[in-house]
């Protein structure tokens, strides 16, 4: 293993900047990075592939900037930072008019003029959308355009250019593996793993960026080449703040798939025009589409007139599940634990136009075994999908209330030199995401986050690594050859207890109360017993997935424990809510922060957490200036 | 036997192995309790949980494959199903269940093997690198204050969509007679696809003559024999016929034009 160590050097000429993640927010980093000349290494798959459900449905095209600041900040509870909203929305049509220029379809009206549609959450019809591959296509032309570049330095050096001095290196199936601080506190680099030779290598960095994206995997199973938990986990476990890890992201319209998986519908069919309903009478044993219209009770329409299903995530969410825990809804025959279901309609619309704007996602449900989307009724429930929380990151506001551009504050977590960009950290979306904004906020956090890391290598003087490398790799190497020879003591394996904290985080209702916090508070414990037993199940030292999935488990653990503490201050501190009355919901929202004590023998340590704004231990060292900055979020971020 | 009776039969999946890209190859058997609506994916999923070969009676190492994103849209788990190449997320075992046969997983063979059924799938990237399949476009500047655009004309909208449902899982390059193994021979329909894609794009016109001339190359489209067997497999039914035969007389007409003009 040693023999194959590597080292980038050649940092005093050239900053090198580490990007990690393969959506759009890395990408755009990217991008920006090396046009820019900065040197990049980009961590992750191709992102261009591997990129889940279509879930966004479209991007705003920042014809309204103040519509699009009020729907962000609404639906998000006001938690969102507002001048990073309102930097945001300043840039939409700048951005989407990019992204046409780089090949992104947008859709067309008969005329020939931009197709707009009204997503969840929007108070107009704003969102430019592409069929039903917005988001597919436009991580694949950033993708494009990021080989361009890629193409064009290298044609610039026409190969005699050390691979060292390469202007963009990607480690595709790599893994980030530890975030390794110096002496002073600051991020000089990253172990990373090969996941096929399965070799750690040492990165040096003069900065790093986060963009792996909402850590979601514990809600639903994922690619398996990327793990959006373990960098998150990584960088808490290197000292940084979580901000609100209890605030999960609902999804109102799931489509259970076998016992573990699980469908999600976008909100591009509720767009297109989709209704939630059941029927009025409970005993109703007709099938759905033998059922009236006047019989039908429209659920989100008849509570929410203005907006009916095109209430925002959250909200459609927690209206459904309040239904149907009053005993409404239909349960699949045949199961015995299921959920309760409630009828999801889009059959009132003609074919031939959702063919050709939701075709592939109504195809797929139909290859998948259930019922024809165009001609009858899906049944779905409402559920979690990932985390509205992420990384606590900075950001500075100039006196026009927007990002001070190039600032090395925007997006830097509080440790220097380690910035998160998008749904990795926590600016744009407060406690829900809108799917207007999902791509938009990608795209723009990763372009300032980049700004902001090239502010920060050019302030900064030459950050002394020292030893700091060397020691983060033999650690990580040692790590990995004690997870791969631990004996197996349980009948549990890595993926099945990865299911079974699914399972568990799954089982969580809106307000969780004491009872269901007990619940998870025990399952949690025996999960995370069960995963000191557990073995990685593969002796084999190339590609070993086992290996993987079991440190996987364990950082997902970390962020389950982490988002289970801060729910149960949450909820000692405001003791149990009300169901369903929304406006009580968002007055009683707020940020948490929290940090991991990693003392390197527990896997699980204790936590501390306290208000935002009240004093955060920080480690001495950090960051300088750490406590105002705290301070000046709290301003923003506590309405 | 009527469908209900097959979907209650316990079905067999035999997965080829293969330790790494020089180990020796082995098959193991597993059996699954049929479920309702079980794809592919789903009985990966199951045997990576449970990796007990029925046939040896005894546990093997996990199978390694391409996980997958929530059902179709991405292409990395395109693999083998009894020798047709298919998207294991939305490949029904029930459709591909033989009477009393069992289904049977290979990785795909034409592109570098790099455990079980997992591939190195980056073949598709460096295609697209040398056909220079991409717009040039610098990166966004200044703020504008509305996205206008001029008008599309329908049909080429739709031309560009169709090409743009591509979904990179390389089934074209699998199936087709033309490429190796070793990514020799042709480039593939999929790269051509995309640089089909970037040349129907408004702005593309200056980008032309470098990526026609790419494409002259060898490997490029006249390696293409057009047994169009891509069409068959390709999930996301791209017209790849018209992204071919366009390249090709596009290239005839760009030859012929540099012959006139020496």
């Amino acid at each position: 293993m040693g023999s194959k160590r590597k080292k980038a050097k050649g940092r005093s000429s050239n900053p090198r900047v580490l990007v990690v993640g393969g959506g759009a927010a890395a990408l755009m980093s990217a991008i920006e990075l090396t046009a820019a000349g900065v040197a990049v290494d980009l961590l992750g798959p191709v992102a261009a592939s591997l990129w889940p459900a279509e879930r966004a449905g479209g991007i705003d095209d920042g014809t309204d900037v103040d519509a699009l600041v009020d729907d962000a900040l609404q639906s998000g509870g006001h938690l969102a930072a507002r001048a990073a909203v309102r930097s945001m929305a300043g840039s939409a049509a700048a951005m989407a008019q990019w992204l046409e220029r780089i090949g992104v379809v947008f859709d067309r009206d008969a005329d020939g003029h931009h197709a707009r549609r009204r997503l969840e959450g929007m108070s107009s019809a704003r969102a430019l959308f592409c069929a039903d591959i917005t988001t597919a296509l436009t991580n694949r032309c950033l993708n494009t355009q990021l080989l361009r570049a890629q193409s064009a330095s290298a044609r610039r050096q026409d190969g005699t250019a050390q691979r060292s001095e390469a202007l963009l290196r990607r480690f595709e199936h790599h893994e980030l593996v530890a975030i390794v601080r110096n002496d002073a506190g600051r991020c000089v680099g990253c172990i990373v793993q090969d996941v096929w030779s399965m070799t750690m290598v040492a990165l040096e960095a003069a900065a790093v960026i986060l963009a792996t994206g909402g850590p979601e995997r514990s809600f639903s199973p994922s690619p398996s080449a990327v793990c959006c938990e373990s960098a998150v986990a990584v960088a808490a476990k290197a000292g940084a703040l979580l901000s609100s890890p209890d605030l999960w992201q609902p999804h109102p319209a799931i489509l259970p798939l076998g016992r573990f998986n699980q469908m999600l519908l976008s909100s591009a069919l509720r767009a297109e025009g989709a209704r939630y309903w059941l029927p009025k009478d409970h005993q109703d044993s007709r099938p759905p589409s033998a059922i009236p219209s006047a019989e039908r009770d429209h659920l989100l329409e008849a509570s929410h007139p203005e907006l009916g299903s095109l209430l925002s995530d959250r909200r459609a969410a927690r209206a459904i599940s309040a239904q149907l825990e009053r005993g409404r809804g239909r349960f699949k025959p045949k199961s015995k634990k299921a959920q309760p279901l409630v009828c999801f309609d889009i059959s009132h619309m003609p074919e031939r136009h959702l063919r050709s704007v939701v075709g592939r996602e109504l195809d797929s449900c139909m290859r998948l075994g259930f019922a024809n989307p165009y001609r009858e009724p899906l049944w779905v429930q409402p559920g979690w999908v990932g985390r509205a929380g992420g990384l606590w990151v900075d950001h500075e506001v100039d006196a026009s209330g927007q990002l001070t551009e190039s600032s090395p504050r925007n997006h830097s977590t509080n440790i220097a030199g380690l910035y998160a960009s998008s749904a990795a950290g926590q600016l744009y979306h407060g406690s829900n995401r809108l799917s207007s904004n999902q791509l938009l906020a990608a795209l723009f956090a990763g372009r300032t986050a980049a700004q902001s890391a090239m502010a920060y290598c050019q302030a900064a003087d030459e950050p002394n690594s020292g030893n700091a490398l060397k020691a983060a790799q033999r650690d990580a190497e040692k790590a990995y050859e004690q997870l791969c020879e631990r004996d197996e003591h349980t009948d549990d394996d890595a993926v099945s207890l990865q299911r079974r904290l699914r399972r568990a985080l799954r089982g969580c209702g809106f307000d969780p109360d004491t009872e269901q916090l007990d619940t998870l508070e025990h399952e949690l414990a025996q999960i995370a017993e069960s995963t000191k037993q557990a073995g990685s199940g593969d002796d084999s030292s190339w590609a070993n997935v086992g290996a993987l999935t079991l440190r996987q488990l364990e950082h997902m653990l970390v962020l389950a424990e982490l988002g289970f503490a801060s729910a149960q201050k949450r909820a000692d501190d405001d003791g149990p809510g009300e169901d369903d009355d929304d406006d009580q919901e968002l007055s009683r929202l707020r940020q948490l922060v929290c940090r991991y004590h990693a003392d390197g023998a527990e896997l699980l340590g204790p936590f501390s957490y306290e208000l935002l704004g009240q004093s955060i231990d920080i480690d001495p060292g950090a960051t300088v200036g750490s406590e105002a900055k705290s301070e000046d979020s709290q301003q923003e971020q506590n309405r | 036997m009527t469908s209900k009776e097959s979907e209650r039969r316990p079905v067999v999946i035999e997965v080829r192995r293969q330790p790494g890209p020089r180990g020796a190859q082995s098959w193991d058997s597993f059996v699954l309790e049929p479920r309702e609506r079980m794809t592919v994916a789903d009985a990966l999923d199951a045997i990576t949980a449970e990796p007990y070969n029925a046939v040896d009676e005894q546990w093997v190492a996990p199978v390694v494959w391409a996980g997958r994103c929530s059902p179709a849209g991405c292409g990395p788990c395109t693999l083998l199903v009894n020798a047709v190449v298919r998207p294991a997320c939305t490949t029904m075992v029930a459709d591909v269940v033989k009477k009393g046969r069992p289904v049977r997983l290979e990785p795909l063979r034409k592109l570098p093997l790099v455990r079980d059924l997992l591939v190195d799938r980056s073949r598709l990237g460096r295609a697209i690198m040398a056909l220079g399949a991409w717009v040039d476009a610098p990166p966004p500047e200044g703020k504008d204050k509305e996205c206008s655009q001029p008008k599309i004309d329908n049909d080429i909208q739709r031309q560009r969509l169709s090409f743009a449902r591509c979904s990179h899982c390389l089934a074209c390059l699998e199936a087709c007679p033309q490429t190796a193994a070793e990514g020799r021979g042709f480039v593939g329909a999929a790269a051509i696809a995309l640089s089909h894609l970037a040349d129907l794009h408004p702005g593309a016109a200056h980008g032309n003559t470098a990526r026609l001339e790419a494409l002259m190359q060898p490997g490029g489209i006249a390696d293409c024999s057009h047994a169009l067997n891509c069409i068959e497999v390709c999930p996301e039914q791209l017209p790849l016929d018209d992204a071919l035969n366009s390249s090709a007389s596009k290239t005839t007409r760009a030859f012929w034009q540099g012959l006139m003009r020496r």
